[in-house]
């Protein structure tokens, strides 16, 4: 077979030629913007850039450049004229259909390749690191996004008479199924806007293990009829359901129920959208093959379909009126919807068909539609009111333990597969112990179920029993693993006091290791607390965890930050010429406070001093062990003066401060900032002590 | 040859082509007329492949026309609503046929739009309407394919740029062997050029002869008698239509076998004169034979 007779690359040039104005413009956009944009984040930020990040713009053009693609290739099939004169010419249906198929997928990846080259690019240009494998997993996600995106359009284009309908069936496939399937076997409490509510539900201990030690029911029969069961309540718990659609209605999603948990990178929901561009592929070709080309110029020639269209956009409002009646919840909302909602209904035809429809029949329609869904929305209720959300520990598939100590990280901890420590922890959470008084100790946990559910809720148990299951932990094989750091996944490093982070080689990476081994498996002297932090930033299936240590947590570490301050230090002095530290507080590192509560006004008044400083102290050997200040000026990575001279900088304030007495400006300056100055002699004594 | 069996095409709840059968033979320029929505534009759609008929097969030769390349390279069609693509330059639009058309003849089209002052760098969209017309039958020319399509041809095209077309396109026809098939619902400018003519109502060909068969046998003859005399005096003869003011008749005889001078001259007549037929006057006594009011058809 010809492969000329799937792809006439004369045609998809000519296609492309016909709309290059249109196609320049979108598919520009999102190059252009996105790496001015991520330009200008990059260089200021002290953070690695995320996916979220880098993919901002990238995630707002999922809804519109695929859409713009696919009119621009196929849009002729809404116009009599264009229809005429592109379906009398020498080339098949199918062969258009497949051309403008794979110039659309070509156009849109090869957008996005050039996006990732100008990511690739900022990485190299600024501060910023962005791990290699993150640019892949760009690709790899958006990618297969606008090519699902693209590929549900053309299903649409394939099948109605104009570009509304087209964008409305698409709303459909991307939306409103999505969501049917979801109210159906979901949460429908207001599902899915109402993410935030607290939720109670059972525990069904099925392992003698986890049992509770203690547990109240104060004579309530129902609980008392549900421990014989071994099912036990847990409060304040919230259920997160697990969002494995394809990533356009889980972005939306995201966004309107919990924006912190936007899941990018989400294997289950790209395999899904593989899946769907294969089967909307071929669907869209079945119905290009078969489309009637004088269904143009309106939505669609049958007017059942045309009915079935306009009723399914509503469904999901529809849903949501229904609940909002059943929950008594805020009634002038659901006014305002119905009456959006009914200004659609009427609009829909005026829209789609340049026509005002008989008012009687759309009012038939409308009523019709709303009682269907009334009435399945009911018999959905009546079914999963009997539902109690119940969380059986044999289905757990692993326990997340947010404990600061044990993971060094604020956003990754260790997963606890083993059962006998599930069995503890589950047996924790629903004992009641009579007196927590101050002796308590509090933490976050996630379980997660075989099923993909996601249950959050706070333990608050006796220290003595925290400490003891915190032990258990470290002592696990589950935590082995956590400890177990997948050197190639971390990527970059920051000292706490220098700006921006540093791309991790093989030798940091050992380091970073050794360090966090150190870390985690010593108690750290009471140095450390004053020690310089050290992030570390791992980078895993589209998201980036960051870790931190003590900088003396590895002798090795301690000595690379040192020589970086050292040689840093170096280069500022060199460079000092044309800086100005103004609106800049050098701080101290053991408090983490301000030096003094007027140093602002003071560093402002003596840059002259200050350079001179730098100058006379620009050879030390730094010491992270030692306290220290920092001159930041918040621009670029070399600008910072980091020194362990503490005492005569301190003395040097105070000297300027001396000579400002009396100075209306300064006293000024003092009145408006509310500063009453305190005799500053405890804290020179208390630094020279630290010194 | 164009071979149409049976060809139906509905559009919502009417039946715009029924049942239509329709032979048109190799290297002949077919004319198809019929009143506005009498289904010609949809009959070449459904040729054309742009269209599925509901029932019924087209086939050019003996493969079916519909999403099939290796016929549609030597079939081309201008419909009547032109549509060039937005900006486009005749130039641009000659390079978009030539990578579709594998004949494609630049050199023609270049020679074609010098006859005809067409500028080839300039957007069609600032071309009036006649030259929009222009543009697309030259482009349909220089395609050098063996079946041609025009509907409503020379819609908005004045006389002197009209004859240059009926020119051009029966010197293709002799040199490509090209056949042309094109509608109008204007019988009169299609008689001097077509070879064949079918007239499209109710969805299907009422009539269907060829041009040069309908005018040598059918007459437009005015008589006068010394006698008084009637139609009946003239029953010998196939009258298709007897008109009598004063003692002057007008006759339209139609005379396969060329008899009819004879039979009338016979009748010693003061005045005998055979006058030319127009196509519609062709058509309309042959429609008023068949029981049909012309002015109804067309």
């Amino acid at each position: 077979m010809h492969l000329k007779n799937y792809f006439n690359k004369k045609y998809a040039f000519q296609n492309i030629k016909k709309s290059k104005g249109v196609l320049a413009f979108f598919l520009s956009v999102i190059p252009i913007f996105n790496t001015l944009l991520l330009f200008s984040i990059a260089s200021g930020s002290s953070e690695p850039l995320d996916l979220t990040m880098i993919s901002f713009l990238t995630i707002i053009g999922a809804y519109i450049i695929p859409f713009v693609v696919s009119l621009c290739l196929f849009g002729y099939i809404f116009k009599k004229k264009s229809v005429d004169f592109t379906c009398s010419m020498p080339i098949s249906r199918k062969t258009i259909f497949i051309t403008n198929t794979i110039t659309g997928i070509l156009l849109l990846a090869g957008m996005l390749l050039i996006n990732a080259l100008f990511i690739t690019l900022i990485g190299l240009v600024t501060s910023s690191v962005i791990p290699f494998m993150m640019i892949l997993d760009y690709l790899l996600v958006w990618i297969i996004t606008y090519i699902f995106v693209f590929i549900l359009f053309n299903v649409g284009i394939s099948f109605v008479g104009n570009s509304i309908t087209a964008l409305i069936v698409s709303l459909i496939l991307f939306f409103v199924a999505p969501y049917l399937v979801e109210y159906i076997t979901g949460d429908n409490t207001l599902s899915p806007i109402n993410y935030y509510a607290d939720n109670t539900l059972q525990i069904e201990c099925k392992d003698d293990a986890c049992l509770p030690e203690n547990y109240e029911c104060y004579g309530d029969i129902a609980c008392l009829h549900d421990v014989e069961n071994h099912r036990y309540n847990v409060y304040n718990t919230q259920i997160i359901h697990p969002t494995n659609y394809p990533l356009p209605y889980n972005m939306i999603k995201n966004v309107i129920t919990y924006p912190h948990k936007l899941v990018l990178y989400n294997p289950i929901s790209l395999i899904k959208m593989a899946i769907g561009i294969i089967v909307g592929f071929i669907i869209g070709y079945i119905l290009f093959l078969h489309r009637k080309m004088e269904n143009n110029e309106t939505s669609f020639k049958s007017e059942k379909l045309h009915v079935l269209v306009k009723g399914l956009l509503i469904t999901p409002v529809l849903f949501l009126i229904y609940r909002a009646f059943r929950e008594h919840v805020d009634m002038l909302a659901v006014l305002i919807f119905a009456i959006i909602l009914i200004g659609y209904y009427y609009l829909y035809d005026l829209v789609t068909r340049k026509s005002i429809g008989n008012f009687l029949r759309t009012s038939r329609n409308l009523v019709c539609t709303v009682a269907v869904v009334f009435v399945i929305a009911f018999l959905i209720d009546e079914v999963k009111n009997e539902e109690i959300f119940l969380l059986e520990s044999d289905k757990i598939d692993y326990i997340e333990f947010k404990d600061m100590d044990l993971s060094m990280s604020a956003s990754q901890y260790p997963k606890i597969n083993d059962q006998e420590l599930i069995n503890e922890i589950v047996k924790q959470t629903i004992t009641k112990y009579p007196d927590y008084g101050s002796d308590s100790s509090r933490t976050g946990i996630v379980v997660k179920m075989d099923s993909g559910k996601e249950i959050e809720y706070t333990m608050v148990v006796p220290d003595a029993i925290y400490n003891d299951l915190v032990e258990k932990i470290k002592n696990s094989k589950d935590y082995d693993q956590f400890k177990d750091l997948e050197q190639n996944h971390l990527f970059a490093y920051r000292f706490g006091n220098i700006r921006h982070p540093r791309k991790a080689d093989d030798k940091i990476k050992k380091i970073m290791q050794e360090a966090f081994d150190n870390a985690i498996n010593h108690q750290l002297n009471e140095a450390s607390k004053y020690s310089t932090i050290t992030f570390f930033y791992y980078y895993d299936q589209g998201n980036v965890y960051t870790y931190h240590l003590p900088s003396n947590a590895s002798p090795e570490l301690e000595a690379i930050l040192e020589e970086e301050i050292t040689a840093k230090n170096k280069k500022m002095a060199e460079n000092l010429e044309k800086k100005e530290f103004t609106d800049t507080t050098p701080y101290l590192n053991s408090s983490g406070n301000f030096l003094l509560e007027d140093s602002q006004y003071l560093v402002n008044t003596m840059q002259d001093e200050i350079k001179s400083f730098i100058r006379k102290y620009s050879d030390d050997k730094f010491d992270t062990e030692k306290d220290y200040i920092v001159f930041d000026y918040y621009i670029g990575a070399e600008n910072a003066f980091t020194t362990n001279r503490v005492s005569e900088f301190l003395a040097l304030l105070e000297e300027k401060r001396e000579s400002l007495k009396g100075d209306k400006d300064y006293e000024e300056w003092l009145k408006q900032n509310q500063i009453i100055l305190e005799d500053t002699s405890e804290v020179e004594a208390e630094t020279d002590v630290v010194d | 040859m164009i071979e149409i069996k049976g060809v139906s095409k509905r559009y919502d709840k009417d039946d715009v082509l029924y049942n239509l059968n329709c032979t048109i033979k190799e290297n002949c320029i077919y004319g198809l007329v019929g009143a506005n929505g009498s289904g010609k534009s949809t009959l070449l759609r459904l040729i054309n492949g742009i269209l599925i008929p509901d029932k019924g097969s087209i086939k050019i030769g003996k493969e079916k026309t519909f999403d099939n390349e290796k016929v549609k390279q030597n079939m081309v069609f201008i419909p009547d609503d032109l549509y060039f693509y937005p900006s486009y330059t005749l130039l641009d639009m000659a390079k978009f046929y030539q990578a579709m058309y594998k004949k494609f003849d630049m050199d023609y089209l270049k020679k074609l739009a010098g006859h005809l002052h067409l500028a080839l760098n300039q957007k069609l969209s600032g071309f009036s309407k006649g030259m929009k017309r222009q543009c697309a039958l030259i482009l349909a020319l220089a395609t050098r394919s063996k079946y041609m399509f025009f509907d409503e041809t020379f819609d908005g095209i004045d006389p002197v740029v009209r004859n240059f077309f009926k020119k051009a396109m029966a010197r293709q026809m002799e040199e490509d062997k090209t056949t042309i098939i094109m509608t109008s619902h204007n019988l009169r400018e299609l008689e001097d050029i077509c070879d064949n003519l079918g007239l499209l109502y109710d969805g299907g060909i009422l009539f269907e002869s060829d041009i040069d068969s309908i005018k040598t046998n059918m007459f437009k003859v005015q008589i006068s008698l010394k006698k008084d005399f009637d139609k009946e005096d003239f029953k010998d003869l196939e009258v298709l239509n007897f008109k009598k003011v004063g003692s002057i008749a007008t006759l339209i005889i139609k005379d396969e076998k060329q008899e009819s001078r004879n039979i009338l001259e016979k009748m010693n007549p003061i005045i005998l004169d055979y006058l030319p037929l127009t196509l519609e006057e062709v058509f309309i006594y042959e429609m008023e034979a068949l029981g049909y009011a012309f002015e109804e058809l067309l």
